[in-house]
């Protein structure tokens, strides 16, 4: 299908005798667009944008003021379902009065009218006047007639946000199937995430015009920038934004949602079974948090999310992206809990935010964001974030002993200074820095979990021997993940991190060398090795705790 | 300017029709469900169709013959007014209902694409399966007064479709002309009423003509005249021998079949005019 137009408007007068006041609004501008046989296309936009508008003009509803819409193949709109209803029929008499207002001639009527009555899963009330059908019955009615008309291009707007949930998956379920076989289609929606998942191309419209096009992703983006302008409410900027990595604190201690769940209450346990919020540093945490179910509700999804006091997003499972299904919560009062195998986070405070999300992990029943906090107790005297194992080849058995930690030199560098970036000297030198996984092949992408080998080679210039070399881990916001520190007796140290356990993102390696008891590096080289870590799933936050799931559902009645 | 879909360029007359034809089977639907939703509750369901209308000739007779004593040659003033108000009732509420109809149907409109001549039409077969079984009882009670039919009956049908092309096309003018102007129903309801004063139904063409030669030249060109008149030259034995001497039969047929021809395709003309309104106005 090819379709060029112009404009739409909607012209407003009212004439009083002898006067004529005019205003005109065009719906639509300037809209140009041609659309291939077979492809998704998304229309996104803000309300009073243009798509009912665009849409009904493709449907030929509505004529163009000025342009011309040209269409090849049959067009079917399931742009409002049940139109031309009426309550005095029969759901049968209905179907049939549906179906030829949606140009589906009797012959076909009657070859389909089995398979519409299936779907629409109405049996038995197919007899009785429409007028005792509820509002979902007379959905599902109107889209099983719509969804069986035999077309090439398939227009909708909004309609996956009527009926619920499980009409909405059948609703999904069979646009997934139309695109599988072919059809055109072009969709309206409000739901980023459908248009994600299924469109090919996405027009964004504002006041009537198209301000982007482009691929599903970039579109959204841009959707996202122009109603953050507008105050956007801070869960949905949560999943779509940049904010993998932090927190707006701005958000801490609010409690959002819709509050079909609720959650009541939060206990946290360390690995002696005690009700605290003071851990040890790696020990096992388990996290319980109560909740009342005010509503029933579909595939719920529990998460909990881990933050460091100033921000930093540690990290944040939760039960869709861990592959569980919780099928329905029937009213009541239930708990869930997750229990981290060990949590190597360094001494510091930190706070944990718990979540009952809607399936999509997009909608909130309850989020009680940077709610409970928390402290790992010790010293920490870095800005380190967590406690990661490693050990050092060659080793020595004194090296636990003799952990030299300078202090803080992430603190006299801003990683960020391009000054700093490097501190040269006369007495060592370093002569090369390599990452590699256990086989030692030099890579510079890892998967979370893989062994990571830091093989650091200098050359001593000078006879001193009093070296302490340093390496420091930061992601490329500037976070300290980790770092450690040795003293330097040969000339080759091995760094190596087993199953190291960080998430998606771009890291970098420091290293620097200092002199005991010296404040000032002898060396230093920021950003001496650059890497990248992937991570299969999409998990949230910086590092990937080892955690398991565990819940008690409210009983039917 | 205009929507080209499916190849077909839609402001074309032959177009129009065409896809009232590919359309039909939703033709058939809306006027069944306007049939069914009218006559399913009350009690006497269809057969108020031919009861309103056989009241209204027995008021008639009523009013006019017993009290005003009005006077028809050769027939029973009953027989005859019934010839000419059977089909006026079928006229009237089509052309009636018809003009608010786009408006009555505004959820289809907005929502649906369908070719939207659809409805007025539509309008107007519903009020024709109406009209069919009072026909039939017409026949029955001309029978019942013994009156012999010719073989003129066999063209009974031909007149009903002339009369429909004219119903048709009056449809179609008004009801889009009430999207545009809303008092178009009110000037409808007076024009109807005064066209049927103005044609011959309770009373005969002779005492027309006897007005004036000028005045009845004026009154010949009401098409009406030439349907009543068609219909009681099929149904009454002999009926255009009582018609006025200066009466042409066959210019009148003619006439008529222009008029209601120029009316049906002067309704699509002006229907496609203000089509591409109706979903922004209704």
């Amino acid at each position: 299908m090819t379709h060029q137009k112009d404009g739409a408007s909607r012209g407003f007068f009212s004439s009083l005798p002898g006067q004529k006041v005019v205003t005109e609004f065009w719906a639509l501008k300037n809209v140009n667009m041609e659309i291939e046989k077979g492809k998704v296309i998304g229309i996104i936009g803000r309300n009073g944008a243009g798509k009912t508008t665009l849409l009904y003009i493709l449907a030929g509803i509505s004529s163009p003021t000025t342009g011309e819409v040209r269409i090849n193949g049959r067009v079917s709109s399931l742009l409002s379902l049940g139109a031309g209803f009426q309550d005095e029929l029969t759901g049968k008499e209905n179907i049939y009065l549906n179906a030829s207002i949606l140009n589906i001639n009797r012959g076909e009527i009657n070859k389909k009218y089995r398979s519409i009555v299936e779907f629409s899963e109405l049996d038995g009330f197919l007899n009785c006047p429409l007028k005792v059908y509820s509002q979902g019955m007379r959905l599902r009615l109107g889209f099983s007639v719509a969804i069986h008309t035999e077309s090439d291009i398939i227009l909708t707007d909004e309609i996956l946000s009527v009926g619920d949930v499980s009409f909405q998956k059948k609703c999904f379920d069979k646009i997934e199937e139309f695109r599988r076989q072919g059809k055109t289609m072009v969709i309206t929606s409000q739901d980023l995430d459908t248009i994600n998942r299924i469109c090919d191309e996405v027009f964004l419209l504002e006041n009537g015009e198209i301000v982007q096009q482009g691929s599903p992703e970039k579109v959204a983006a841009c959707y996202l920038e122009l109603l953050n302008e507008k105050k956007l409410p801070e869960t949905f900027q949560r999943r779509y934004g940049r904010s993998k990595w932090w927190a707006d604190k701005r958000g801490w201690e609010k409690q959002e949602g819709s509050k079909e769940v609720r959650i009541t209450e939060v206990r946290t346990y360390n690995s002696r079974g005690k009700q605290t919020n003071r851990f040890k540093m790696g020990e096992t945490v388990r996290l319980e948090a109560y909740f009342v179910v005010e509503k029933e509700v579909n595939e719920p999804h529990f998460g909990v999310a881990i933050f460091r006091e100033d921000g930093v997003y540690c990290y944040g499972p939760n039960t869709f992206l861990d592959g569980h299904q919780i099928d329905k919560l029937n009213k009541g009062e239930g708990f869930f809990s997750i229990e981290y195998k060990s949590l190597c986070l360094k001494p510091g405070k930190y706070r944990f935010s718990t979540a009952v999300w809607d399936k999509n992990e997009l909608w909130a029943y309850d989020y009680h964001v940077g709610f409970y906090k928390f402290e790992v107790i010790g010293d920490n005297k870095s800005s380190q974030l967590l406690d990661l194992k490693y050990r050092w080849e060659p080793d020595s058995r004194l090296q636990k002993l003799n952990i030299f930690q300078p202090a803080k030199p992430d603190a006299f560098f801003n990683p960020g200074d391009k000054a700093q970036n490097e501190i040269l000297s006369f007495d060592i030198e370093m002569s090369s820095i390599e990452l590699t996984d256990s086989s030692g092949k030099p890579k510079n992408v890892f998967n979370t979990g893989e062994d990571l080998k830091i093989k650091l080679q200098f050359r001593f210039l000078s006879r001193s021997r009093d070296y302490y070399v340093w390496v420091g881990l930061f992601r490329n916001d500037d976070v300290c993940c980790h770092s450690v520190s040795k003293k330097l007796k040969e000339e080759t140290v091995v760094l190596i991190y087993p199953c190291f356990p960080l998430l998606s993102g771009d890291y970098y390696l420091s290293v620097g060398i200092w002199k005991k008891n010296q404040k000032e590096p002898l060396l230093y080289k920021n950003k001496a090795y650059v890497f990248k870590i992937s991570f299969s799933g999409d998990d949230h936050g910086t590092v990937y705790l080892e955690h398991s799931w565990a819940w008690k559902l409210p009983q039917p009645l | 300017m205009g929507s080209i879909i499916n190849g077909l360029d839609m402001p074309d007359i032959f177009n129009q029709i065409k896809a009232l034809i590919q359309y039909r089977h939703l033709v058939w639907s809306l006027a069944l469900k306007d049939i069914e939703v009218r006559y399913r509750s009350p009690i006497l369901g269809f057969l108020w169709a031919i009861i309103v209308p056989l009241i209204t000739v027995f008021i008639f007779k009523l009013i006019f013959s017993t009290i005003m004593k009005v006077e028809v040659e050769n027939y029973p003033f009953f027989i005859y007014i019934m010839t000419a108000i059977f089909p006026w009732a079928y006229f009237s509420t089509s052309v009636a209902s018809a003009t608010e109809s786009i408006f009555s149907n505004r959820e289809l409109i907005k929502k649906t694409y369908f070719p939207r001549q659809v409805i007025p039409v539509s309008v107007v077969l519903a009020n024709l399966i109406n009209f069919l079984p009072a026909v039939i009882v017409m026949l029955l009670i001309i029978a019942f007064f013994k009156m012999q039919f010719t073989i003129l009956i066999f063209l009974l049908p031909v007149i009903i479709l002339l009369q429909t092309i004219l119903t048709i096309g009056l449809a179609l003018i008004f009801s889009s002309l009430q999207v545009i102007l809303r008092d178009i129903k009110y000037i409808v309801e007076i024009f109807l009423m005064a066209w049927f004063y103005l044609s011959p139904g309770f009373y005969s063409l002779t005492i027309v003509a006897n007005i004036s030669e000028k005045f009845f030249k004026f009154y010949m060109l009401n098409p009406f005249v030439g349907l009543f008149s068609l219909y009681r030259i099929v149904l009454l034995k002999r009926y255009e021998t009582t018609l006025p001497s200066s009466v042409n039969i066959f210019g009148l047929t003619i006439w008529t079949t222009v008029v209601c021809i120029v009316v049906f395709l002067l309704g699509f003309v002006v229907f496609k005019k203000y089509e591409s309104r109706f979903s922004d106005l209704v």
